[in-house]
């Protein structure tokens, strides 16, 4: 409904939920991107959106899990003719501390991550990643380790670039964990992507 | 630092890296995005939280206060909005910055869900 409304400026839609039937003076193609955390979701992302969102994923069930589902939701849209020309980017959340105190960057990572372990869908992903973490206890360090990319602001930049250069991911949606002076850091990582 | 040397070298990247702006009120957001465009980010995304402004509001402030930035939303839920105001409001911001707003939407979660948008027992039957 959303695409149609967006792309087209008229819908005639009536299903379980909604009845829409309306044309607006103006239309665009905005792109419409979706969530993603488990297979399905990258699946589906590569058949019906402009673009996948990952959140607290591990790069590396990105790289085994993730992109795998995307290209073939892509190909299987591609393949129904649904005008689906090529697999839409992968935008990956990566969290950031510019910070080389390994135990503050943990103690963030605890504060940051450790909501997650409550949440059934994030242990699956975590599990399928290769971290198994039991619901409701505190995540592992290695989780944190995995989640977190950690350092002064040349590590952090050598980092981002391997993971644009080396890895299949698109684009990087960096947020910033703060560690000591979260205004200090944030201008610091603002300077740092600005460079990259 | 990024070595300066490198940094032409590695501009084609600066097109591929966002940056995630806290939201927690929404003016000093808007001109927290206007400061980082300005210092040559070119992506910037807000995420959702029930409890801070709207996250859509705050791109259509942001979208008059800038030029060139990409905003995105990751991910604005679509539980609690008809999908036909939320594509009135994405055409909002479009008609401000043309081109420049990517839409991130999701589901959210069957505990977002439970705790703010349907009764309870009800959380099967809301629409997607």
């Amino acid at each position: 409904m959303l695409r149609t409304v967006l792309w087209e400026g008229k819908i005639d839609h009536h299903g379980k939920f909604f009845n829409v039937k309306v044309s607006l003076p103006r239309k665009a193609k905005i792109p419409i991107l979706i969530s993603t955390l488990g297979k399905k979701a990258f699946q589906l992302a590569g058949e019906i959106s402009d673009g996948a969102l990952s959140w607290v994923c591990p790069v590396q069930y990105l790289i085994s899990s993730g992109i795998p589902a995307l290209r073939n939701g892509a190909a299987a849209a591609a393949a129904a003719a649904a005008n689906r020309q090529s697999t839409p980017p992968l935008v990956a959340y990566i969290s950031v501390a510019l910070s080389e105190d390994r135990n503050a960057v943990l103690k963030a990572g605890h504060q940051m991550i450790d909501v997650y372990t409550k949440l059934p869908f994030y242990i699956q992903m975590f599990s399928d990643a290769g971290f198994p973490i039991t619901a409701g206890q505190q995540i592992k360090e290695a989780l944190i380790d995995n989640l977190i990319v950690s350092g002064d602001e040349k590590m952090v930049a050598t980092k981002l670039i391997e993971l644009l250069t080396a890895t299949g991911l698109d684009e990087l949606m960096v947020n910033l964990v703060p560690i000591k002076d979260a205004k200090d850091e944030f201008m610091r990582i603002t300077h740092l992507i600005s460079k990259i | 630092m990024v070595n300066e040397n490198s940094h032409s070298s590695l501009s084609v990247t600066a097109e591929r890296v966002g940056l995630v702006i806290p939201g927690e009120n929404t003016a000093t957001t808007v001109k927290t995005i206007a400061e980082v465009e300005e210092a040559g980010v070119r992506q910037i995304w807000m995420t959702h939280s029930p409890y801070l402004p709207d996250s859509l509001t705050i791109l259509a402030a942001a979208a008059t206060k800038t030029s060139t930035i990409r905003l995105g939303t990751s991910i604005v839920p679509t539980y609690p909005r008809h999908p036909l105001i939320m594509a009135q409001q994405a055409l909002s911001i479009n008609d401000i910055a043309p081109g420049r707003l990517r839409l991130g939407i999701g589901p959210s979660s069957t505990h977002y869900r439970g705790h703010l948008w349907l009764t309870a027992g009800n959380t099967t039957s809301a629409p997607p």
